[in-house]
């Protein structure tokens, strides 16, 4: 034995020479160490050992850190210790301030961090290679500087994606593929040059070498990382987990240390199996994943088997929609700000140009802004669109580049489209192999609401089926199908048929009050800005206010509040009662930081104030507050006034805001704060359910009444959570329901799919934060045969994974899938937000219509339909 | 190739099949804990950490490692604390499940 470490000793040798204890008791240590490692790992296979495994594992973690530095002799380097003290604080900090929510960044973030330890562990070993390393060492210090910087730029592209930093969608550069090979084959190179002694004895280009291997990695990081989805995500997170395992390893083959690379191979491993484990229950290769064949590419192909069925419903689609396409445009056009037209060959070939002329004129003589945006291959020849639309005198001004426009999109009320098709394909950014792929193309998409005058729904030139044809958005696109003269004269009816009606009855159909005006205004909104006064402060309505605040966020809008200098009767008054009810000091605005955000605001409400945000004050002069900066709320598209009466405030100036006739713009709500808010709130709340539940009203049962009374009667109920559940929070909703139901004496089951979530055992770890028994929770292959005898299975954002397109749907690529059978269930609650496909684009039959006896739809978010469903049951 | 690289690309091969072996017992109900324990254990690249640090003769390798150290403790430490977290989660459910049974 003593001879053999002798051996190993002598043949490590950048830090033969610094060993001084013991070399028997070291390896026997090292052995001992490993074998608890994995006994720790082992006792993590079942719930009441976990908790003492991981203990174990982290104990002998420190004996390893123990057992190196006394081997070493390097107890007495201060230095290590500081340095472990920042690390040991830092991440007791992180891990106890870190949320459950927040996890999958976490664990990606982490990840990253080993990673990059690895990666300097290499670094510092090449450093201080001596001149007579072998080429083991050296090699092994090259991949290991390879795999961990790889690892941490993956890992940090994967957290920031996470934690929506950046886009959840793939990003996919030009050449992608060829930028891949080319990161990966040039870090390659480095690590390979770094071997080299020749190369490396020269203190300068190892040091260039060093840090050229670096970057190349990381970019190769990033470069695979980016273009993953967010659906894709397990996988991905799975395989840089097994990354950063395989990164320790070889940095410990690189210094001769077999605890680090027993331990090292043991997380590779791990990493690699949980990414087998994704990709075969998310029906994928994993060569297709690390070549960046992300699910959405296969939407292709899943359009061309469909489109029979697209064709067939399609009509009817249109007809139970509430607005045609053509009352569409006009309303869209009416509300929009900002208006950019996309000119294209079927402009030209119409010979619509003059009439595009017109639109616009009539346009801005309502103050709507509008722009053309044209591509460079618009048309048939280089600047066509350009010279058409100068032939009708359309200033030059208004006509911008693809690269100057196409982020303005995105705050683009609506988008007209004319007789272009695959300059906005969005099927260029995914539909790999097709000829469009990686064509760069004007983002329409991004628009709020699209409006395409196209001839016909084929596929353009380059015989690329477009996405934004297909049907079920009619609430974003409208298509209008046709000659782009016919069509752009219809909108233009359409537009001035909008105008009129909206000045004379304002969405006469279904919101005449001032209370629905205010739902319907708040539910379409995506900004909001409140405006406390004193008349909050009396009423003592922050607490109410705080629930609508909180209502509003849960719907995903961004809700601000705007502190006057003077509201209320203290200076920071609104501030302190604000404060009291826990809202976030950082949506406090102050006058001069928020006032120019009022005109990109949808609504404004404006809660007992009066003279702060009096208008007069910029016009009545001779009048006490003429002069006085107000807020100016009267920019936001609507405004919601709660107000005790319509009295001028403490100056005496009337407000002319609580005038009539300007119903269409201003809700004004007198009463008491607490009351009249408390009627918002509800009717928000019911603009919601209207909202998801339009066509069903008519029928016998709405699908909350089917719920209560299938739930009521049921003796069985399987739950299927799934990654709505996780964005929504609605664990703890699920929790509540789950408990009530078993009051009831219901046997309530949890059937989780192995790709639910983000991460493996994602919705695990959210259904064990509430305290739902893990004994409940039934993985696939031991729930699927169950469904057929369950009286009720609800599923709570959950949509691949229960999509049944997956047993019949031939060519789409979750064609194969294992999915739950929650169809087999003799009665079907599905909680989802909308009724779009999930991430692998293919629609899921179970939300289609004519099923109202078997399958309930609860559209919205899953905390507020959960919810809806428990108030039911209760009643 | 020297014996002592070979025993170490032993040592690599035997943990790796011994630690895929082990794993695959784990239900996937533990997968995001046991992924995130796995997580911690990567950190262990800290024993490379330190021993280079403490051999580092320039500053600038120096610097290099008390960064490695720092980034490779708070793996570890984060790692085991949020696994600690989310484990206890699972472990109150059991418990009080067992209360009641009993």
């Amino acid at each position: 034995m003593h001879s053999f470490s002798r051996l190993l000793l002598t043949a490590i040798p950048v830090f033969a020479e610094a060993k001084t204890g013991s070399d028997t008791f070291y390896y026997i240590a090292a052995g001992v160490l490993t074998v608890l490692v994995l006994v720790g790992i082992s006792m993590m296979s079942k719930v009441e050992t976990s908790v003492f495994g991981n203990a174990l594992g982290s104990l002998s973690m420190l004996l390893a850190i123990a057992l190196t530095l006394w081997y070493f002799n390097i107890f007495d380097v201060w230095l290590l210790y500081v340095a472990m003290l920042v690390g040991l604080l830092i991440g007791i900090i992180a891990s106890i301030r870190v949320k459950m929510i927040q996890m999958p960044q976490m664990v990606g973030l982490l990840n990253g961090l080993g990673g990059a330890a690895s990666m300097l562990s290499g670094i510092l070993t090449l450093i201080a290679a001596k001149p007579n390393e072998t080429m083991f060492s050296l090699v092994t210090a090259g991949l290991a500087i390879f795999v961990g910087s790889l690892t941490l730029t993956g890992s940090l592209v994967a957290a920031g994606k996470l934690h929506k930093v950046l886009p959840q969608r793939p990003v996919i550069l030009k050449n992608h593929q060829l930028w891949t090979a080319l990161s990966l084959i040039l870090s390659l190179v480095t690590v390979a040059l770094l071997a080299i002694r020749d190369v490396t004895d020269h203190a300068v280009w190892k040091i260039i070498l060093l840090i050229g291997c670096s970057l190349l990695s990381g970019a190769f990081g990033v470069i695979f990382s980016i273009r993953v989805g967010g659906a894709d995500m397990p996988i991905t997170i799975s395989l840089l987990n097994s990354f950063s395992g395989v990164a320790g390893s070889i940095a410990g083959m690189a210094i001769g240390d077999p605890l680090l690379v027993a331990i090292g191979g043991v997380v590779g491993a791990s990493g690699l199996l949980l990414t087998q484990i994704m990709c075969r229950a998310m029906n994928r290769k994993l060569f297709d994943i690390l070549l960046g064949k992300t699910s959405v590419a296969g939407v292709k192909p899943a359009k061309k088997t469909e489109a029979p069925a697209v064709e067939v419903s399609e009509p009817e689609v249109q007809e139970s929609a509430e607005m045609s396409p053509e009352e569409a445009c006009g309303c869209w056009l009416r509300d929009a700000e900002n208006v950019i037209i996309v000119p294209g060959y079927g402009m030209a070939l119409s010979q619509a140009q003059s009439i595009v002329k017109q639109l616009m004129t009539e346009l801005e003589a309502e103050g709507k802004d509008v722009k053309f945006a044209i591509h460079p291959v618009a048309g048939r020849m280089p600047g066509h669109m350009n010279v058409l639309l100068a032939e009708v005198d359309i200033p030059y001004d208004k006509l911008y580049e693809m690269q100057d426009i196409n982020d303005a999109f995105k705050d683009t009320d609506v988008a007209i489209v004319i007789g272009a098709n695959d300059v906005v394909n969005p099927a260029a950014n995914t539909a790999e192999g097709t000829p469009i792929y990686g064509m760069p193309i004007l983002d329409v998409e991004h628009a709020k609401h699209l409006i395409i005058c196209n001839y016909d729904k084929l596929p353009g030139y380059a015989g690329v089926d477009n996405p934004l044809y297909e049907a079920g958005r009619e609430d974003k696109i409208a298509l209008m199908l046709g000659d782009a003269k016919a069509t752009l004269n219809t909108i233009m009816k359409s537009f001035r048929a909008a105008g009129v009606e909206a000045a004379v009855t304002p969405d006469a159909k279904d919101a005449s009050t001032p209370e629905m005006l205010c739902g319907s205004w708040l539910r379409d909104a995506e900004s909001v800005i409140i405006v406390p006064g004193y008349g909050m402060a009396l009423s003592q309505a922050q607490s109410i206010v705080k629930q609508l605040m909180t209502g509003l966020e849960a719907e995903g809008k961004d809700v601000k509040f705007a502190i006057h200098p003077v509201a209320g009767r203290m200076p920071g008054h609104m501030n302190v009662l604000l404060a009291e009810v826990d809202i976030p000091y950082d949506k406090l605005y102050e006058m001069q930081d928020i006032n120019d955000a009022f005109k990109d605001t949808d609504v404004a409400i404006v809660i007992g104030a009066n003279d702060v945000v009096n208008p007069a004050a910029n016009t009545a002069t001779g009048t006490p507050i003429y002069g006085m900066p107000i807020l100016d709320v009267e920019d936001a598209k609507h405004l919601i006034i709660c107000n005790y009466d319509k009295l001028p405030g403490y100056a005496g100036v009337d407000n002319p805001l609580y005038e009539a006739g300007r119903e269409d713009k201003i809700a004004l709500m007198l009463g008491d704060a607490k009351a009249t808010l408390g009627t918002i709130i509800a009717s928000f709340r019911a603009a919601g359910t209207e909202a998801e539940t339009p066509k069903q009203i008519s029928d016998a049962l709405t699908p909350l009444e089917c719920c209560k009374s299938w739930l009521r009667d049921a003796e069985s109920v399987i739950i299927v959570p799934g990654y709505g559940m996780a964005l929504s929070q609605a664990q703890s909703t699920v929790k509540q329901l789950m408990t009530e139901l078993e009051a009831e004496g219901k046997d309530v089951k949890f059937a989780i799919h192995p790709v639910a979530g983000r991460m493996p055992g994602h919705m695990n770890v959210l259904l064990a934060e509430v305290d739902i028994p893990y004994d409940k929770l039934y993985e696939m292959q031991d729930i699927n045969d169950a469904f057929k005898d369950t009286d009720v299975a609800i599923v709570i954002g959950a949509n691949d994974v229960v999509n049944p397109a997956a047993n019949t749907a031939e060519g789409t690529p979750i064609y194969g899938m294992p999915i739950l059978d929650v169809e087999h269930a003799k009665h079907l609650i599905i909680c989802n937000y909308d009724k779009l496909p999930g991430y692998a684009g293919v629609d899921n039959p179970l939300y289609d219509e004519g099923r109202e006896d078997h399958i309930a739809l609860m559209l919205g978010d899953a905390k507020e339909t959960l919810t809806a469903i428990l108030k039911a049951l209760r009643n | 190739m020297t014996t002592i690289q070979a025993i170490l690309l032993g040592v690599f091969v035997v943990s790796t099949l011994v630690g895929y072996k082990i794993i695959t017992r784990v239900p996937s109900l533990l997968h995001t804990p046991l992924m995130s324990g796995m997580n911690a254990f990567s950190g262990v690249t800290v024993l490379g950490c330190l021993m280079a640090t403490a051999l580092a003769v320039h500053w600038g390798s120096k610097v290099l490692g008390f960064v490695a150290i720092v980034l490779a403790m708070i793996n570890v430490v984060s790692g085991f604390g949020v696994t600690h977290r989310m484990l206890m989660m699972f472990h109150s459910s059991s418990k009080t499940k067992k209360g009641e049974d009993k």
